[in-house]
């Protein structure tokens, strides 16, 4: 795993704290069972709720066809969801190249930041006299979507 | 609850259709007076009446027909005299204010005239609370023919003390402003309950239920303010099953982010209720949390709500372009601000090199341009940017976020107009949470008939399905009212 630590291999640009696509009650509308009955999952997290108050977001993936694998995936989501965003923008300095999806560690003593985050997209500034790599980091898992945009976004550059 | 002072100024107040002197927290700096002469000396009494006055300007009187209080001088001189009244517990409305007339007249004289009138401004409280008064007044009697009832400065420092209300409910972003304020109410806050054969799916604090436990959730964001130094809400939680009846006799536990709770539990009661008064003498945003560990037909539940304590009542600069205030306080010289209205949202951003003022997840914001509110939100993203500058960039939804966050189990409507569903939606499920207020609904949507039929969503997805039947936006102003056109 990558590790990016302030003032040795990076420097932060900024920080962003996002709880608007928050939810610490996820249902999850699941698709059918054999029996053709409906399956809902319903998951909370009564700590997250009495940090940030009672969220709920309700999600529709229809794939999951059983009771518990629509549970599994209700409690994957709310990991993901149960706490703010958290994103970082920083300026890489190692040469070390990282990808988007990839899970890198950060560090920062000024922001009172140690944690494990995933890169949201990568830009490379190439010139004669500087290289310039700016990582955008982000507590939550990133969606295909959002992959997609990076890397078109990333394909454009070249 | 909020016991106070309240000063008979000099200063003028027009409120509730009745223009008179201002019964203030604070005392003016201009004295005034009132006076009556009389031919033979007699002692100078003065006493006081006191009603509430509704928004429609109905009065009703508090005291019962005559003066209270009243004070006798019976010999030339001047100074402050009190006297006590007991005032009782008084139920209070939407746009309620308090008025105080004062009267006077000389011992041998039947009838009392009025010296003057006095008012509050609207009432962030359910209740007067009963409690006794201690009403100060400055009277002078000279050359016993003439009475003098003196007010409006700290040398005539007429005043009313332990004038006490008490604060249920606000909404979130009410005590911003008085007019806001009179939506103060009432909020029950539900914790429903559902059998459950196994509540634990997950690792700690994670367990299952159906969604039907949020049925009757209740999202409360009342707002109070500590600008008389400590201030309390009254929250109340309710203990229902699945079948919507209360559960009698359980311990519910109560926790907050912030501030300090009083009872720290309580047993619900025949109707299912408990409640706990959370105090704060700080801004901030309390979580306060409900919980009650369940049993052996009942699996464990919670509920939050939350309370928005604003540091003070906003003051808008009209000679200032733009205004920014967070959480009751100003924030110094935005660097930018930027509206944004799209469809459905109002999205407000503002970036500052402010440092001094906690800026909090959150927290409520409002803009005033020229000191007009062009907008009210609650601040959902901040980012630092830490190089070249520090300036930290905030952002918001208007209100419209909190029709997020209330759940609808089931809808059902068949074969009714568009307009009757959405008011359906609002009364059943948004109004009791006090958090939005209906507005405005284009009676075009009066002509279109449909059947919805809706589970597991929110009254956001649900008001927003229907609109877009009837090709209707939906958004909420800086009023926080739910329009519908």
């Amino acid at each position: 795993m990558t590790v990016f630590t302030e003032g040795v291999n990076c420097y932060t640009q900024q920080y962003t704290v996002d709880r608007r696509d928050m939810g610490n009650t996820i249902v999850l509308k699941g698709g059918q069972d054999v029996a053709g009955d409906d399956l809902v999952a319903t998951v909370h997290d009564e700590e997250a709720a009495g940090t940030y108050g009672h969220r709920i977001k309700v999600i529709s993936e229809s794939q999951w066809t059983t009771q518990v694998l629509c549970e599994l995936r209700a409690l994957q989501l709310l990991q993901n969801y149960k706490e703010p965003e958290e994103r970082i923008t920083i300026e890489a300095t190692s040469e070390e190249p990282v990808s988007v999806g990839e899970e890198v560690s950060y560090t920062s003593t000024t922001l009172d930041i140690d944690g494990v985050f995933q890169v949201v997209s990568v830009t490379y500034d190439y010139s004669e006299d500087t290289d310039l790599v700016i990582v955008e980091l982000s507590s939550r898992t990133a969606d295909l979507a959002e992959f997609l945009v990076s890397i078109m976004r990333n394909l454009e550059r070249r | 609850m909020a016991t106070q002072t309240r000063y008979l100024t000099n200063d003028s107040i027009t409120n509730n259709g009745l223009s008179c002197r201002y019964l203030s927290t604070s005392q003016s700096s201009a004295a005034g007076s009132n006076g009556i002469v009389y031919g033979v000396g007699t002692a100078y009494q003065v006493g006081i009446r006191v009603w509430k006055r509704s928004s429609g300007g109905t009065e009703t009187e508090i005291t019962s027909g005559t003066p209270v209080a009243q004070v006798s001088r019976s010999v030339a001189g001047e100074g402050i005299q009190s006297a006590t009244w007991n005032c009782q517990e008084t139920a209070l409305d939407e746009g309620d204010s308090i008025v105080v007339r004062v009267y006077h007249k000389f011992s041998n004289q039947e009838t009392w005239t009025e010296a003057n009138t006095w008012q509050t401004e609207d009432l962030p409280g359910d209740k007067l609370n009963a409690i006794t008064w201690t009403i100060y007044y400055y009277t002078r009697y000279v050359d016993l023919t003439s009475g003098w009832f003196h007010y409006g400065s700290s040398t005539y420092n007429s005043r009313i003390e332990n004038f006490q209300y008490t604060v249920l409910y606000h909404k979130t972003l009410s005590v911003t402003e008085a007019s806001v304020c009179s939506f103060v109410r009432n909020i029950g806050k539900t914790l429903s309950v559902v059998a459950s054969a196994s509540p634990e799916v997950g690792g700690t604090g994670v367990f299952k239920t159906l969604f039907k436990a949020l049925e009757a959730f209740a999202f409360g964001l009342p707002a109070i303010s500590h600008i008389l130094g400590s201030t309390s809400a009254t929250i109340t939680f309710t203990l229902l099953d699945d079948l919507g009846s209360p559960l009698v006799g359980k311990t519910v536990t109560f926790t907050t982010s912030h501030g300090s709770l009083n009872p720290e539990s309580d047993v619900t009661d025949v109707n299912g209720q408990v409640s706990t008064v959370l105090t704060a003498t700080t801004m901030g945003l309390a979580i306060v949390k409900a919980v009650w560990a369940g049993d052996a037909t009942n699996p464990r539940t919670f509920e939050t709500i939350e309370v928005s304590v604003h540091d003070n009542v906003d003051s808008p600069d009209p000679s200032k372009e733009y205004d920014v205030w967070v959480q009751g306080q100003k924030i110094s010289d935005p660097l930018i601000v930027n509206v944004v209205e799209s469809g459905s949202e109002c999205m407000v951003t503002v970036e500052t090199d402010d440092t001094d003022h906690a800026i909090e997840q959150g927290y409520d914001y409002a803009i005033y341009r020229r000191g007009i509110k062009i907008f009210m939100g609650r601040i959902e993203v901040i980012t630092k940017r830490i190089a070249p500058d520090e300036i930290i960039k905030f952002q918001g939804r208007s209100f419209i976020q909190t029709l997020l966050w209330i759940p609808i189990a089931t809808a059902s409507y068949t074969a009714q107009t568009l307009k009757t569903m959405i008011e359906s939606i609002i009364s059943t499920y948004v109004d009791p949470l006090k958090q939005v207020a209906q507005g405005t609904i284009s009676p075009h949507l009066d002509n279109i008939t449909a059947t919805v039929e809706e589970t597991d969503t929110t009254a956001y997805d649900l008001l927003q399905r229907i609109a877009r039947l009837g090709g209707a936006s939906l958004f909420v102003n800086k009023d926080r009212e739910v329009n519908i056109v």
